[in-house]
């Protein structure tokens, strides 16, 4: 130790902000490099001990996954009650949620789009109240956007119509996001 | 049904580009890790031939095909998870649970309060998705979250929570799988770091794993551990001088 050398916690501050700007006052002082080495060393193996715990996990107990997912599923965001009878006798319904997992269904089915989220505007708890559907989706890189978003518009509008008694308006499309084939080019 | 006597299809397709929240932010941490923008499919997977849903499926639309949410980046999930798509929460929570469970583990050093802290946070994940700000980034807050839950079960759980860290050794067992010449390099430093963590008190442990691991602040972490930020800082450097001093006797 010498007049030169620094706190370890001045040492960590720095590895936090990446080593920039460079300290010459901690880079050209070799006790402190040389400590300044060995803590990265150290935070870079604490990640990979951590990794590794991770990897020695067993898989995960099936009932240990269903226990947490029947929790969630109580806790399922329905949002509002749909009629699915437009005949005034509104006694059937249908939850928003459900309404949004046929829209997902549907999106997805659509080569290289998959939908990101969805919305429904509009009073969708009144029979025949004209209701806009907003569906993100994110797109394969290298398909024709257009077209592509018409299909799922077509898809999405289809199956609405098929299994809900909304009255709709519109279907937009959004393109929120674009991704790659696994086996593409990085960007 | 007539589709086209009844609908006005606007054509808003094609002209937002604008990826939605799609602010990817550089983290140092560990969980942060290099942020996938673009997610990823893999090919070959027909679509079309999936099976419509049909009137009895009302209620409950079947999954969508594992394979989409499999490839898909944790981004995409976590914002379908926030909308409501319990599949993609699925996919999302089995992606990183041993993750989440190796690091209750090292913080409450009990494999079976890890996991039942790796339910709460589950959850709480599920809960709190919906306000997730940087869907891109949901890897490092779902592990702060773990970490929240972690902490809540062992301050539930004083003073005993620390008696079976013998217990949590036997069963983290140094696993050699891995590039064999990086091993040769660095298993003697990673079986040291083991036993020095372990041979660390829990507090400094505990601050240890919440910082370099977790990327937690000096606040959350005497938040975490319910002392001061000065304590917790204090308990940080004893930490770092622990482990750097055993760290020579490794090179």
């Amino acid at each position: 130790m010498n007049d030169d050398t620094v706190t370890l916690e001045r040492l960590a501050h720095y590895l936090d902000s990446g080593r920039v700007p460079y300290d010459p006052s901690i880079e050209d002082v070799p006790e402190n490099a040389s400590q300044l080495a060995t803590l990265e060393r150290l935070r870079v193996l604490s990640g990979e001990l951590l990794a590794e715990d991770a990897a020695a996990d067993p898989d995960p107990d099936p009932r240990w996954i269903s226990g947490v997912m029947e929790r969630v599923r109580q806790e399922a965001r329905s949002g509002r009650d749909i009629p699915l009878d437009s005949d005034g006798a509104a006694t059937l319904h249908m939850t928003e949620g459900a309404v949004r997992g046929l829209i997902r269904e549907a999106g997805d089915s659509v080569p290289g789009a998959v939908v990101i989220s969805c919305s429904l505007g509009g009073d969708v708890s009144a029979a025949d109240a004209p209701v806009r559907v907003e569906v993100v989706i994110s797109a394969l890189r290298g398909q024709y956007v257009p077209v592509m978003a018409d299909e799922v518009r077509e898809a999405v509008t289809l199956q609405l119509l098929r299994q809900t008694e909304l009255d709709i308006e519109a279907v937009d499309i959004v393109v929120g996001d674009v991704h790659l084939l696994e086996t593409g080019v990085a960007s | 049904m007539e589709v086209d006597g009844r609908i006005d299809l606007s054509n808003r397709s094609g002209d937002e580009t604008h990826a939605a929240g799609e602010t990817s932010r550089e983290t140092s941490n560990f969980f942060g890790g290099p942020l996938r923008s673009l997610w990823e499919f893999a090919g070959g997977v027909n679509l079309a031939e999936r099976p419509r849903g049909l009137a009895a499926e009302r209620e409950a639309p079947p999954g969508p095909d594992p394979s989409l949410l499999d490839t898909a980046t944790d981004g995409l999930l976590a914002r379908r998870a926030s909308d409501g798509d319990e599949h993609a929460f699925e996919t999302l929570l089995r992606r990183h649970l041993s993750l989440m469970t190796a690091y209750a583990t090292r913080l409450t050093a009990s494999r079976a309060d890890a996991s039942d802290a790796v339910q709460e946070a589950s959850i709480a994940i599920w809960r709190e998705l919906p306000t997730l700000t940087a869907p891109d980034a949901v890897r490092g807050w779902m592990m702060k979250i773990v970490s929240r839950k972690a902490f809540d079960l062992i301050r539930s759980r004083k003073p005993t929570a620390d008696v079976d860290d013998d217990a949590v050794v036997a069963q983290l067992p140094v696993t050699d799988a891995g590039d064999p010449a990086r091993l040769a390099v660095s298993a003697d430093a990673m079986s040291g770091l083991r036993r020095a963590l372990d041979a660390l008190p829990a507090l400094q442990r505990q601050a240890w794993i919440l910082r370099e691991v977790g990327g937690e602040s000096y606040g959350e972490i005497a938040e975490h551990l319910g002392i001061t930020t000065t304590a917790a800082r204090g308990q940080l450097a004893r930490a770092r001088e622990n482990l750097t001093r055993e760290m020579e006797a490794w090179r």
